[in-house]
């Protein structure tokens, strides 16, 4: 009964189609395009360098206004819910990779060494002669900024050596493909423990889900609260992004940096820090889970703080060393860890030691009691 | 994916990666400590917790190097395994904002609610890496930095 349960649910389920594939191959060579221009040639905005993907978001946001409109004309349906998350789902990923999820850092990766090169770094001499031909688009025997270092650089008039970059990115491709072949077999593996037997929240889920299912989406857009948030942090960033086009409009100030106005000792040893007042960062703390916002809000005020007490002499430098977030040295964060671990692991064993004690007396004074009746 | 399926391809997509790095100029040891470390705790580590937390944004913690580093001093790692290390971190282990493990478990999440069969979500998902892939290595590389203008976007297209 309870397989004949499964088999009929099973077959419930939405498959994958053909124009969902298609719409979906649009937009996710739509996201490169975009993603590519906004942050390398504008590089005022970076729309896909996190998890959170703001263009995703907006271009679904497009895709369902669209869908709207063409179900409308259509009098059916045009793309259904199913349908509509695996464009999201493809639109995400190619963003990510076009961004920080791959090219941004692939491609200047493999010329810097050669371009930055010079007499005076001998980087040639220290780093060319471990390098294979096949790994980079110069030649790691010649000399420093080679012509595709150079062209990358400082352009070309859209002119690529094609033959310099076409065996390093397929040799890079290769182990592009072992790795995203993991993380497709790390997400089908840890799902199921993750979503169904711990019942994670997947909390960024929420906001695509709002606008792909029709019975959200509705109560979204009737959302008053939902509209005037969007509406002032649209505002805000519409008036700041005319401002830097055009500098005659006045800017809305959202961030102010308090090393501007901590200059004298002992406050003036904070780290770089800027608060802002983004109008975004409620919604988005309301998304995240309470601990994440707490401990977020707690390490970034707690930094300057330590450094304050460090620089006058209230917190010795051993002291600072075990605390990871007061400066950006991952040598001090990882041996802050691994003494955490010590002292766990000390504290646990003292914890058994001490539970082998009580237990052993436990037993001698049973077998004394069995002995004694 | 089946279990067993995801199990050989994760099992097949380490060791494609650690034999590629071998290949690069990594000792075999450094090449299993980078990748599967990177593979087999940061990443975890990361997407757990976007799945968990609602990390928008999953900044590096530490890099394998720096694991490396608590046994063996670096310059020990000798000049050929640094460099190649210099490139294999720039593309992945350092900067971890765009790690596509956690849109892919969104998406399998997501699949629950709209009642698409997750199996589904495979070929579009390869697809769209491809496609990201190539369009974005092609895009990227013709039009050079400062002399992309919209006007130069449209000649190229």
């Amino acid at each position: 009964m309870q397989r004949l349960d499964v088999k009929v649910e099973r077959e419930q389920l939405q498959g994958l189609s053909l124009q969902a594939l298609l719409i979906g191959l649009v937009f996710s060579v739509c996201a490169v395009l975009i993603v590519s221009y906004a942050e390398l040639v504008v590089k005022e905005i970076q729309i896909a360098i996190c998890q959170f993907n703001p263009l995703a978001l907006g271009l679904l946001a497009i895709l369902v206004a669209l869908n709207g409109l063409v179900s409308w004309v259509l009098r059916r349906p045009f793309l259904r819910p199913h349908e509509i998350l695996i464009v999201y789902t493809m639109t995400v990923l190619a963003a990510m990779i076009a961004s920080r999820g791959l090219m941004e850092k692939l491609l200047p990766a493999l010329v810097a060494i050669n371009y930055f090169a010079n007499p005076q770094n001998r980087w040639a001499e220290a780093f060319f002669p471990h390098i294979p031909k096949w790994l980079v688009p110069f030649d790691p025997k010649g000399m420093e900024a080679q012509p595709s270092a150079k062209y990358f650089y400082e352009g070309s008039k859209g002119v690529v050596v094609w033959g310099e970059w076409l065996t390093p990115l397929l040799a890079w491709s290769v182990v592009v493909a072992g790795v995203w072949m993991c993380f497709l077999a790390i997400a089908t593996i840890w799902r199921r423990q993750w979503a169904d037997h711990e019942k994670l929240n997947f909390p960024l889920t929420q906001p695509p889900l709002q606008l792909i299912e029709p019975s959200n989406r509705s109560n979204l857009l009737r959302s008053r609260l939902a509209w005037t948030g969007f509406a002032i942090s649209a505002f805000v960033f519409f008036v700041n992004g005319l401002n830097r086009l055009y500098p005659a409009i006045p800017q809305i100030r959202v961030s102010w940096t308090l090393n501007d106005y901590l200059t004298d000792r002992p406050f003036n040893a904070i780290f770089f820090s800027p608060p802002s007042t983004l109008p975004m960062l409620p919604s988005v703390s309301l998304i995240s889970c309470r601990r994440n916002s707490f401990s977020a809000s707690g390490f970034s005020s707690g930094s300057p703080v330590c450094r304050t007490l460090s620089s006058h002499g209230w917190a010795t430098n051993t002291c600072l060393s075990t605390c990871p977030f007061t400066r950006p040295d991952f040598t001090s964060a990882i041996k802050f860890w691994v003494r955490i671990l010590c002292l766990f692991g000390f504290s646990g064993g003292l914890h058994c030691l001490t539970f082998a004690k009580s237990s052993a007396k436990l037993s001698g004074e049973a077998r004394l009691t069995t002995a004694t009746s | 994916m089946p279990y067993r399926v995801a199990v050989i391809l994760g099992v097949l997509g380490l060791i494609v990666a650690i034999v590629w790095g071998i290949a690069a100029g990594l000792s075999p040891t450094i090449a299993i400590v980078e990748f599967s470390v990177y593979l087999g705790v940061v990443v975890l580590v990361m997407a757990r917790s976007v799945a968990e937390g609602g990390l928008m944004m999953t900044e590096t913690s530490f890099r394998p190097i720096d694991l490396m580093r608590l046994f063996v001093p670096k310059h020990q790692l000798g000049a050929r395994n640094l460099t190649i290390l210099g490139f294999t971190d720039a593309v992945f282990t350092r900067d971890l904002r765009g790690l596509l493990v956690t849109p892919l478990l969104d998406s399998l999440k997501m699949s629950e609610s709209v009642r698409l069969r997750r199996r589904s979500l495979l070929l579009p998902a390869v697809l769209a890496m491809v496609v990201g892939f190539v369009t974005a290595a092609i895009y990227q590389l013709k039009l050079p930095l400062h002399l992309w203008r919209f006007d130069d976007v449209l000649v190229c297209l």
